[in-house]
């Protein structure tokens, strides 16, 4: 049993945030008992532990999070300064993943649909399925969810990943426990998880689809981190991930899909040798830059090895046939991690991450025209708390940065 | 009837070294009195699982084993996984924490400021105080070589 004295010195903690409650968004946020997760149950963003966004065209921003056993939308028409009211999305509860980068992610494509991707956990430990609903009507409404793991036995399924081209083509990828099940159902070795892809189409809300084929792209993927995505110029998916190299060395690898049900050649593209059995929990970033005729695909990424520790960064012509020289972005020493890249409006590059000083939270930027050249990185918030992870926001008008804080109003920092 | 008793004492005892809440500034009492392992672990981390398997198991053998374990899972709808997983661990010498609510950040650092969060994550305090740090799973070799152990 945890010893009683603790939990009541938490039930305190919360308590005192009654009298610190500010009136306007905090009045609620104290009648929430903020300070302290225990009752925060109210469906506001502020009470959510992680939030991902997406961009429309028209300069909307879209947010996902979650709240208790429901995901919620809602969305900004003047960045950030003010938010609709939020929508259930599902009604019918459910256990959502929502925990560091096992997230709900959002997308939107051309005409505006909306598409959500989330990690349902079931009773038993580590077993989940992959969801997935859309709206057709800008978010009036949602499709029932729909599960689109395709294997009928109870397995993990999670850290899902979601890319939705400007057409509505929605390809979803995860780390997959089936065929890990099976390995050891079968008394056979097997290291990691497999990595699953299902490309489909949606219909109008009102028609039910059918879950998708399941595509197995890989074995051999590490258990615990984000998946990056990005699609060619022919809109196949790419897909980028911490995999199980030889005796538990976790670099990255990167894999182009051949068609929507075929997978391509996996190719190493980190080389620090990270050798460990362990759940590093840090995933890649990748980003497609389109240049004339050509696509240049940038990563970033987090190893702890002991002669190479830190964020990286490269980027590569061919899909990892070629590699530019590695940059080392930030040592070990400022605690760096979740790198995140993303585009502006004239396709210069930036890329944020994060950084703990044993007090303070911060979030550092640096840019680049392609990729060869960066400016230094520069603080462009810090603060204390619980933080999630940044994320930029690439918006027509200027890109901000989403930086949410437990318990805090959602802001977003301007970074163009 | 009297062995039934002295078993139910025994359990008892077992969870009066129940967890406790880990706060930054009870950091220093991790690594306060060697031999001693501290080994940090998630509910979120299957590795870790395999290392707990192989302590318990190593603990039943060997009960006089100083082994502390420090769940990392700051959020408290999950402390009692912790303390299921936690219970299950027997042994004369053990401490048991999970760390306080919103505060891993802080704690890792605390603990360990060239420590990245990677799990698990363990330290062994030899007989000097002297620490020293081992990233992901540790093998029983590894374990029994720290405590000057012989046999499995």
């Amino acid at each position: 049993m945890i010893k009683l004295p603790a939990f009541i010195f938490l039930f305190l903690v919360g308590v005192s945030s009654h009298s610190a409650g500010s009136p306007d968004h905090g009045a609620t946020h104290a009648r929430s008992g903020i300070n302290s997760q225990i009752g925060c149950t109210e469906a506001m963003i502020l009470c959510a532990k992680t939030v991902t966004a997406a961009v429309a065209e028209s300069g909307r921003i879209w947010f996902a999070w979650t709240v208790g056993q429901h995901l919620y939308i809602n969305y900004s028409d003047d960045r950030g300064l003010s938010f609709s009211p939020p929508f259930k999305v599902n009604q019918v509860p459910e256990k959502i993943a929502a925990r560091g980068e096992n997230r709900p992610k959002i997308a939107l494509d051309k005409a505006g649909n909306i598409y959500l991707s989330w990690v349902n956990n079931l009773p038993q430990k580590w077993k989940a399925n992959i969801r997935f609903a859309w709206s057709d009507n800008q978010g009036e409404s949602f499709s029932a969810p729909l599960t689109i793991n395709d294997d009928s036995k109870i397995a993990s399924h999670s850290f899902n990943e979601m890319l939705v081209s400007d057409d509505g083509q929605v390809h979803i990828g995860w780390l997959d426990g089936r065929r890990a099940d099976l390995a050891r159902e079968q008394n056979q070795a097997y290291k990691g998880s497999a990595i699953y892809f299902a490309s489909f189409k949606t219909k109008s809300i009102t028609q039910a689809i059918s879950a998708p084929k399941n595509v197995h792209l890989t074995d051999g993927s590490c258990v615990c981190c984000r998946l990056g995505m990005a699609l060619d110029l022919q809109e196949r998916p790419l897909v980028m991930w911490r995999h199980i190299f030889g005796d538990n060395i976790r670099d990255h690898a990167l894999l182009a899909m051949d068609s929507a049900d075929r997978a391509g050649k996996l190719t190493r593209v980190s080389f620090e040798n990270w050798k460990i059995e362990g759940c590093p929990h840090h995933g890649p970033s990748l980003l497609s830059q389109e240049r004339g005729n050509n696509q240049r695909l940038h990563m970033s990424w987090f190893n702890d090895a002991p002669q190479a520790s830190g964020l990286f960064y490269a980027f590569t012509d061919d899909q990892g046939e070629n590699l530019s020289e590695t940059l080392h972005l930030a040592s070990s020493d400022t605690r760096p991690g979740h790198p995140f890249l993303g585009l502006t409006a004239d396709k210069k590059l930036q890329l944020v991450w994060q950084e703990f000083n044993g007090e303070q939270h911060s979030i550092k930027l640096m840019r680049s025209d392609a990729g060869e050249h960066w400016s230094e990185p520069q603080e462009i918030a810090h603060a204390s708390g619980v933080t999630d992870y940044p994320f930029i926001l690439s918006h027509p008008k200027g890109n901000l940065l989403l930086w949410h804080r437990l318990g805090q109003p959602l802001q977003l920092i301007e970074i163009d | 009837m009297r062995a039934l008793f002295f078993g139910f004492v025994l359990v008892f005892s077992f969870q009066a070294s129940a967890t406790e809440v880990l706060h930054s500034r009870q950091v220093d009492q991790l690594f306060t009195e060697g031999p001693r392992l501290v080994v940090l672990w998630s509910v979120d981390c299957p590795p870790c699982y395999k290392e707990l398997a192989l302590l318990e198991t190593l603990l039943e053998t060997h009960q006089k084993l100083a082994v502390t374990f420090v769940a990392t899972d700051d959020d408290p709808s999950r402390y009692p996984e912790v303390d299921v997983m936690h219970q299950r661990l027997q042994g004369e010498q053990l401490q048991k924490w999970v760390f306080a609510e919103m505060n891993a950040p802080q704690l890792r650092f605390a603990i360990d400021p060239n420590w990245s969060g990677v799990l698990p994550r363990s330290y062994f305090i030899n007989h000097k105080g002297q620490r020293f740090a081992h990233s992901g799973l540790l093998e029983s070799r590894q374990i029994m070589d720290w405590f000057e152990l012989s046999g499995s």
